[in-house]
């Protein structure tokens, strides 16, 4: 076992083919963007930075989550198209299908669940007594 | 060489196998997001987010494991070139900061508890310790396994069994950075609009 290619021959790391390693520079990327994008999102919802309607900075939250989550996975987990990291990915992209029915799945049923269940019988009766030809 | 090709062999299936428990713990986080999702209006008359969440301070929290997460970058880069006691020292730091993140987070759930706001008063109150609750213990757990490690290496040093845990710890760390940025957006940032 070679500590200097260790996490390379696991797969952890793209292996490093005739050109330099650049992980060194990817910690120090990622962290210095994950810090730029947590500041951005504090100075939208504490200072008010973006004179936008409240929709608007909900989208942007969720798109400055959402690129941080790339940021960390391509900087500080390595994950790229080559080989070693193709069957990390695709589980990755599963799990995010899984995530993702879960969460819009349970946000939609619960805040519209008054529109599937059964009328009140005073509610059915009036509803009967407005409609014409019932 | 055959002997230490099958041990790289068998522990790339072992990070990739850690890699399928992280995303089923992934999974468990989502859930826990979609109850506070559900949860987070049902204030039954008490406090809301509002309320309660101190904006300064989360962004501490928040910076204090953003920069764990690259000291634990940082360690490996120092093992990949076999400096042990720089592994030891950046471990440290990692432990430290994890140390300071749970006890700011126990600090938290403390004032709240004593101020009468417990996870029995709301449904967002139930929903919020949970979800939190668990990326702490997470956190602790995490802090657990540093510990161990630290052992290991003083013990062994940079063997293939110490690099291997060091990698898979590094994978966990990472990982509940990933959960909690999405805690300081949709529980925190969310709940301070």
């Amino acid at each position: 076992m070679n500590t200097r290619t260790y996490f390379e021959d696991v797969g952890a790391w793209p292996a490093a083919e005739g050109k330099p390693h650049l992980v060194w520079p990817a910690y120090v990327l990622g962290f210095i963007l994950s810090l730029l994008l947590t500041f951005a999102a504090y100075g939208v919802v504490v200072y008010h930075v973006l004179p936008v309607s409240l929709t608007y900075v909900i989208a942007v939250l969720i798109g400055l989550a959402g690129i941080q989550f790339l940021v960390q996975l391509v900087f500080f987990f390595h994950l790229s198209a080559q080989h070693a990291a193709r069957e990390r990915l695709i589980i990755l992209g599963g799990t995010i299908i899984i995530v993702g029915i879960l969460l819009s799945g349970s946000i939609w049923i619960m805040f519209t669940l008054d529109q599937r269940m059964m009328p009140s019988a005073t509610q059915m009766t009036h509803y009967m007594d407005t409609q014409a030809g019932i | 060489m055959n002997g230490i090709m099958n041990d790289m062999k068998k522990d790339s299936t072992t990070v990739f196998g850690f890699w399928v428990y992280l995303m089923t713990d992934f999974v468990l986080f989502a859930s826990l997001f979609a109850v506070y999702a559900v949860l987070h209006a049902n204030t039954f008359g008490g406090v809301g987010g509002k309320d309660i969440f101190n904006a300064p301070f989360v962004l501490i929290e928040t910076i204090i494991l953003l920069t764990s997460s690259f000291t634990t970058g940082l360690a490996l880069l120092a093992a990949k070139a076999g400096k042990k006691w720089w592994v030891l020292i950046l471990l440290l730091a990692t432990a430290a900061l994890g140390a300071a993140f749970v006890s700011l987070e126990f600090s938290e759930f403390s004032t709240l508890v004593l101020e009468g706001h417990r996870w029995t008063q709301s449904g967002f109150l139930s929903a919020y310790f949970t979800l939190v609750g668990t990326h702490g213990l997470h956190v602790l757990i995490g802090l657990l396994w540093m510990v161990a490690l630290m052992i290991a290496i003083i013990r062994h040093g940079l063997t293939q069994p110490n690099m291997r845990k060091l990698l898979l710890f590094s994978l966990f760390w990472h990982f509940l950075d990933i959960i909690w940025i999405f805690i300081f957006t949709l529980v925190y940032l969310f709940g301070l609009l």
